[in-house]
């Protein structure tokens, strides 16, 4: 039995934990140190890191940061935001990151994903896409946190991430990010024929109905979350015993 | 306290094994060309392929030092992920190449008949068979560890199968010993959380 990953998305912005609506807004939630120990105490599987302003000014400054929780929590750690090249990512694995999650760089290069998965292994490599819908049926990936569009249609896309070797891929609904009314199912549903890799699917979540209805379409993905713990809607140990086989049908 | 050592041959994350077992309050070296290996357990960890974690071992001759490691019967040798991969025979990855050969069986890229999706990364339950050397890991059925791999061990004889996962009803080993002082785990116990923890303090004490 295979049980879904959930993972806590973590955004940074100058030693602030922070979340946005719509990747807009952001409003500061709290110490980053904090935040990502309470939720390991609480059984959390995996944290994201993003730096979120790192990909518009070509920075990277949370090496040391994760250097030092990497002492205290013991699971799966993504850093995502402002990574640009290979030594980046060796920078970002030696401070005690086990993965990256590459968006923008990659999509002005999207060769960038094949030498990163060549050079460190595909499990190492998460494709970070962040999609806004265009109109009926298309969706379309952004960079820098949603402030750029790219008129590339997301079907190709991921068919070239996927080509090009990504080990996972974080599908972002900037739509329903941080609007707590659950995640972008439309989206989801138009594209999980095509996708062939583990998919980490954010943005949205506001309840345990929400965590529901992706788990009984889509039971062995994984979700991230953010709203819903920083903001003490939800703990969890409840999301953790409501997708529970046996709670399914209730 | 016995010694504890990390090979460290360039494959993959170091840091957050160094960091667990300061955790359980030992002092890890890490292994870098030089003299013997002057501690008692040694683990090898690995993240990426099997052919060029075997090419750098074989380069560095590391392959000679491990073989002189567990002649030494109160040695223990760890292997974690890929580091449990390269202690069987061979494995298909890229290409053919010869494993350590210290634990009969072969390594072959997950399949089955059904599209799977890989890597297999997740958390995942092990199933432990009766072993009388390790009994405490009896403790950890059907405790979820986590797992990211394409590749995994067949293991030719049974008597070396101390747990055993299944991802989409493809059953693979997840923790393998030589019944002596050998033992590799397929997931990752440094990234399992407060259970992965225990789980390696448990092996540790086992041999102190």
């Amino acid at each position: 039995m295979l049980i879904v990953r959930i993972i806590a998305r973590i955004d940074i912005k100058n030693n602030f934990v922070i979340k946005g609506i719509n990747l807009e807004g952001l409003r500061k939630v709290g110490d980053p140190y904090e935040l990502i120990t309470k939720y390991y105490k609480q059984g959390i599987d995996e944290i994201i890191i993003q730096d979120s302003v790192a990909s518009l000014y070509g920075r990277n400054n949370l090496f040391n940061f994760i250097n030092e929780i990497t002492k205290e929590i013991f699971i799966p750690i993504t850093l995502g935001g402002g990574v640009r090249s290979l030594s980046d990512i060796e920078q970002a694995l030696n401070s005690g990151a086990d993965k990256v999650a590459i968006n923008s760089k990659a999509l002005e290069d999207p060769n960038f994903i094949k030498e990163a998965s060549n050079e460190f292994g595909s499990s190492t490599i998460v494709a970070s896409v962040e999609a806004k819908k265009i109109t009926d049926n298309i969706w379309e990936p952004y960079k820098f946190c949603g402030r750029e569009r790219t008129g590339i249609n997301i079907v190709d896309w991921i068919k070239i991430i996927q080509e090009n070797g990504c080990g996972e891929i974080l599908l972002t609904s900037i739509d329903n990010e941080g609007t707590k009314q659950g995640f972008d199912l439309e989206m989801i549903d138009s594209l999980y024929e095509i996708i062939d890799r583990p998919i980490i699917i954010s943005g949205g979540c506001g309840s345990l109905n929400h965590f529901k209805e992706v788990y009984k379409k889509y039971k062995d993905e994984a979700i991230a979350i953010a709203s819903v713990l920083h903001y003490k809607i939800l703990e969890i140990d409840n999301i953790k015993s409501s997708i529970n086989e046996k709670n399914m049908h209730t | 306290m016995k010694k504890i050592c990390i090979l460290d041959y360039g494959m993959g994350n170091i840091a957050s094994l160094s960091n667990a077992i300061k955790k359980l309050g030992y002092t890890p070296e890490l292994y870098s060309d030089k003299e013997k290996i002057n501690s008692n357990i040694l683990f090898l960890p690995g993240v990426g392929a099997f052919n060029s974690a075997m090419k750098i071992i074989k380069e560095k001759n590391y392959n000679k030092l491990i073989n002189s490691f567990i002649k030494k019967n109160d040695n223990l040798l760890f292997g974690i992920c890929l580091g449990m991969q390269i202690l069987f025979n061979s494995s298909n990855e890229n290409n053919f190449t010869k494993g350590l050969s210290l634990i009969n069986g072969k390594v072959l890229k997950l399949k089955s008949v059904n599209k799977i999706k890989l890597p297999n990364v997740g958390l995942n339950e092990i199933k432990v068979e009766d072993n009388n050397q390790f009994n405490f890991i009896k403790n950890y059925n059907k405790k979820k560890f986590y797992f990211v791999h394409s590749y995994a061990a067949k293991t030719a004889d049974k008597k070396n199968i101390l747990a055993m996962t299944s991802y989409k009803n493809v059953d693979f080993t997840s923790i393998v010993t030589n019944n002596k002082n050998i033992i590799g785990t397929q997931f990752h116990p440094e990234k399992s959380s407060k259970i992965g923890l225990n789980f390696l303090e448990d092996i540790l004490k086992s041999f102190n």
